[in-house]
Parts: structure tokens; C-alpha cells; sequence
């Protein structure tokens, strides 16, 4: 009865539909504004990396908690981390500096950057960038789990070499410099050989503008911090810059979808380069779960916080609401 | 098949669609025209599926489903708005309204909404359904006798008011 009446009901209220010819202008407007948009929008930025591609790909492995039922997927959340360790054989301990979470919705057709600054307390006189010091990978991660009740599906972890090395081995990242930043780390001698700016280099000059960034550049332009008009928090979003540059350029050199391409991509960055996937997941098969995801559905934004005593922030109030939606998967 | 060919014949079948589910042409014709913009972004792969309709059907019933509570960054973050309060249904208006049934239907959590779409007005089967949700046929099957039980609970009679109905 109530069954023969719902498609009576749905029969009655066809005459709702709207007309497809108008919708088909408005669909045909929207389509040379988003060309338009993504020529000039081609993103900017330089040094974290690998990671958006090899991490969205992740995002299918349950590390910390019981693996979800194949017919029921759930979202992916994935830490990515870059770090200051300097080739592979030191054992000073690296600081993670950056530390972003990437989460892929449930529909695999959205994802989140999620930047936690460096100098968010997670403890008195304890501050998140010293989690991964201490601790390594596992610390960090069941800190931020402890932070956001976000069960972790795999990490990430890249050195200053491996995001060189990636972004060498994509051919380059297009960022778009939304500051001039001129290079505290790199800069030139009259002739043009390396010499720093602290000894009387003419520092290398990011102009503000979209631009292709070699690996040395892009590793350059994501360290800079002292002299942004925000610091670290502004280094953050260079770092998200990045991650969503080096996915779109995976994504338009088919490299997401090529396994023995993005195979290539992950070994150029050898040790530089660790990741850890939980369910048995791979890197390639993670990617294919990727395929509805282009640029322009990858939100960039940071965890909201306060000024915090001594030196440091603490999370603010709307901090709380986001992490409350990354756990319903309703962000 | 090309993407103009695809919009050409099927936008109209999608409007209805989208209608069904969204319950008012204005948002069904911006759900349609989202989610066709991202259609002709990823064509290569929509054609590359076995039946590209039923993919972009899913793509439209997931942008439905996620409708507003995608746009949480940018209802909360950058407009300030207040996270809106769940409708509350009432009886009195829904009396009022001509069309009780679609009234409630528009109160129904909106998976389960989805759900009675595809079964009673697409006509597809559970299996099919729980392929366009990306969800267990069981989950289907709950979803769809929960929607029944509320509608046949709340839509009533015009004149044959339930034993608590006292309004």
C-alpha cells in the first residue's frame, strides 16, 4: 500500500524536473569556468612530497584499528610527514616539521589536507614536532590519533632527500607562489656557484606567480619559514601546495594509474621515503582508489588554534567540531 | 559513446533523477550540474566503465547524499554559519501540505530517501542499489524498511487521526 503510493508519489512529481536544455547551457558555462579556473590556478609550491600520490593511493589500509568489510569501505586517513633527517645513516633524531593529515572521504571522491602546526602543544611544554623526535613514526601517530579519535589507515614519512628525489623523478611540480619569498638556505655568488646568504649570496627569489619547481627548488621554497608573513603556518600551506601540485601532476602524467611509473616515482626516493600501510594494501592499489579525485576536489586547510603560552598554540574551539566531522566522515 | 553524446540523451532522465531525490528542481538542477561538470572532467573514465550510466547515477546519488554536509568547511569555517538543526517534523504541517508523502519523504534521512528512489522509482534491485550506494544489501534492505515503517506511521489519512494523534 504505502509502496503502490511512493511510486504514485514519485509519477506525480515528475513534472519537477527541470528543463535539460537550460541545465545543459548552465553544465556547459560551468565547464569553460572550471577550464579557465584550473589554467590559471595551476597551483604553486615546493617540498614535502611523494607524498599527496603515494598517500592518497594509502588511504585504504586500516593500520591502527580492525580492517573495514570490502563492501563497506570507509574513509582513508593518512599521516604525512616531513622531516629534517639528512641522509640515511645519521640517527639524530629528526624533527617532523610538517605534519599533515590526508583524508579521503568514503565516496573516494573528495579529499582533505589537514596541516597540525609544528608548534601545537600536545602536552605542557610539549609540543607536536617533538612527538616524532622522540618517538618516531608510532608516537606521532597514536598522538594524533589521541588528539583527533581519527583512526590512522597508514603514514608517511619524507626527508628533505626524498622530496628532492620525487619531485625530480615527476618531472617537476607547478606551484603558484602566493608571497615573494626570497631563500634564507640558497643563493649565489657573482659567477653563479652556490654560496649562502648568510655569507653574502644573493639569495634565490621565488616571484609571486605560478611557476614549475625542480626538485632542488621545490625543497628550497617548502623550507622557507622566518621570513613568511606567518611563519610556519604559512610554510604549511606550502607544504599542502605542494602535496595537491605533486597529485596533479601524477594524475596528468597517468602515473596515479601506471604501477610500474609510480613504482618509479616511490624508489627515487629510496629510504628517503617510508611508508606504512596496514590491511595488505599497496601503493598501486591504493592509487586505483584514487581515479575520481583530481585537484580540484582536494580541500587545503590547517587545524584551527590559539596563541598558546610560552611559545606555542593550542587547538581552538572549532578545532574540536572539525575533528568531530573527520570522524563521522561528514567534513 | 562521447560525453556530448551521453548529455544529450540522458540529461533528461537525470534531471528526473535528481529530482526524485532532491525533491525541489532547484537543487536537483545543481546537483545534475555538478555533478555533469565532474562527468566531463573524468569522461575518459566514466566511458572506460561498464555502464556509464549507472556510474554517473552513482556519482549524482553520492553528491545527494553528501550534499550539505560536504559544504561543512565552508559553512562553518568560512561563512561562520551555525551548523543547522535537524528539521523537526511536525504533524501540523504536514497535513497542510497537499502532498503528505513527498513531504515526509523529504524528512527521511537521506540515504534511506535514496534508497526508495532506486527501488520504487528506478526499479532497480537491492543488489543494484546497494552497487550505487557502496553498501551491503543488507544495509539496503534495513534502510528501505525504515523509511517504510516511518512513512507509514507519520503519513495517515487526512481524516483518520492515529490513537495519539491529538493535534
Amino acid at each position: 500500500m504505502t509502496e503502490d503510493d511512493l511510486r504514485a508519489t514519485f509519477a506525480r512529481h515528475e513534472h519537477l524536473a527541470p528543463d535539460a536544455a537550460k541545465v545543459r547551457q548552465e553544465i556547459q558555462a560551468g565547464i569553460a569556468q572550471r577550464r579557465t579556473r584550473r589554467r590559471a590556478a595551476w597551483s604553486a609550491g615546493a617540498a614535502f612530497a611523494v607524498v599527496l600520490a603515494t598517500l592518497v593511493p594509502l588511504a585504504s589500509a586500516r593500520m591502527l584499528v580492525a580492517g573495514p568489510s570490502p563492501a563497506q569501505p570507509g574513509p582513508l586517513n593518512v599521516l604525512i610527514v616531513g622531516h629534517d633527517r639528512r641522509g640515511a645513516d645519521s640517527n639524530a633524531p629528526a624533527r617532523a616539521d610538517a605534519i599533515v593529515l590526508a583524508h579521503v572521504d568514503r565516496t573516494r571522491q573528495k579529499a582533505h589536507l589537514i596541516s597540525f602546526p609544528r608548534d601545537l602543544y600536545v602536552a605542557p611544554g610539549q609540543k607536536i614536532n617533538g612527538e616524532y623526535a622522540v618517538g618516531g613514526m608510532a608516537r606521532l601517530a597514536s598522538t594524533v590519533t589521541a588528539l583527533t579519535g581519527v583512526p590512522l589507515d597508514g603514514t608517511v614519512a619524507v626527508s628533505f632527500s626524498g622530496l628532492q628525489a620525487i619531485t625530480n623523478a615527476v618531472g617537476g611540480v607547478r606551484m603558484c607562489v602566493d608571497q615573494r619569498v626570497a631563500s634564507v638556505h640558497v643563493g649565489m655568488d657573482r659567477s653563479g656557484r652556490f654560496l649562502s646568504p648568510a655569507r653574502g649570496g644573493r639569495p634565490v627569489v621565488y616571484e609571486v606567480g605560478c611557476r614549475n619547481f625542480a626538485g632542488w627548488e621545490a625543497l628550497d621554497y617548502l623550507r622557507q619559514r622566518v621570513t613568511l608573513t606567518n611563519g610556519a603556518l604559512d610554510r604549511d600551506k606550502h607544504l599542502r601546495d605542494y602535496l595537491i601540485a605533486l597529485f596533479d601532476k601524477l594524475v596528468s602524467t597517468d602515473t596515479l594509474r601506471n604501477p610500474a611509473r609510480l613504482g618509479q616515482v616511490a624508489a627515487a626516493a629510496g629510504s628517503a621515503l617510508e611508508i606504512n600501510l596496514a590491511g595488505g594494501h599497496s601503493l598501486v592499489s591504493l592509487a586505483a582508489e584514487l581515479r575520481d579525485v583530481d585537484r580540484d576536489d582536494i580541500a587545503s586547510l590547517a587545524v584551527p588554534v590559539e596563541m598558546d603560552e610560552p611559545s606555542g598554540f593550542r587547538l581552538g574551539p572549532a578545532a574540536v567540531e572539525l575533528f568531530a566531522a573527520l570522524r563521522a566522515d561528514r567534513i | 559513446m562521447t560525453y556530448e553524446e551521453f548529455a544529450a540523451e540522458r540529461l533528461q532522465s537525470l534531471l528526473r533523477f535528481a529530482v526524485m531525490l532532491a525533491g525541489d528542481p532547484h537543487t536537483a538542477a545543481d546537483l545534475v550540474q555538478e555533478t555533469m561538470i565532474r562527468v566531463h572532467a573524468k569522461w575518459r573514465y566514466v566511458a572506460a566503465s561498464q555502464a556509464p550510466e549507472r556510474y554517473v547515477r552513482r556519482m549524482l546519488t553520492n553528491a545527494y547524499i553528501d550534499m550539505r554536509r560536504g559544504s561543512w568547511l565552508r559553512r562553518v569555517v568560512l561563512r561562520g554559519q551555525p551548523v543547522e538543526p535537524p528539521a523537526v517534523p511536525d504533524h501540523a504541517d504536514a497535513s497542510a501540505d497537499r502532498d503528505q508523502m513527498w513531504a515526509w519523504l523529504g524528512r527521511l534521512p537521506r540515504r534511506q530517501r535514496a534508497a526508495l528512489v532506486l527501488r520504487y522509482y528506478e526499479g532497480l534491485s537491492d543488489n543494484e542499489i546497494a552497487d550505487v550506494l557502496g553498501c551491503a544489501v543488507g544495509t539496503v534492505r534495513a534502510a528501505i524498511s525504515r523509511a517504510l515503517a516511518t512513512l507509514r506511521v507519520e503519513v495517515r489519512p487526512a481524516w483518520s487521526g492515529g490513537p495519539d494523534d491529538r493535534g
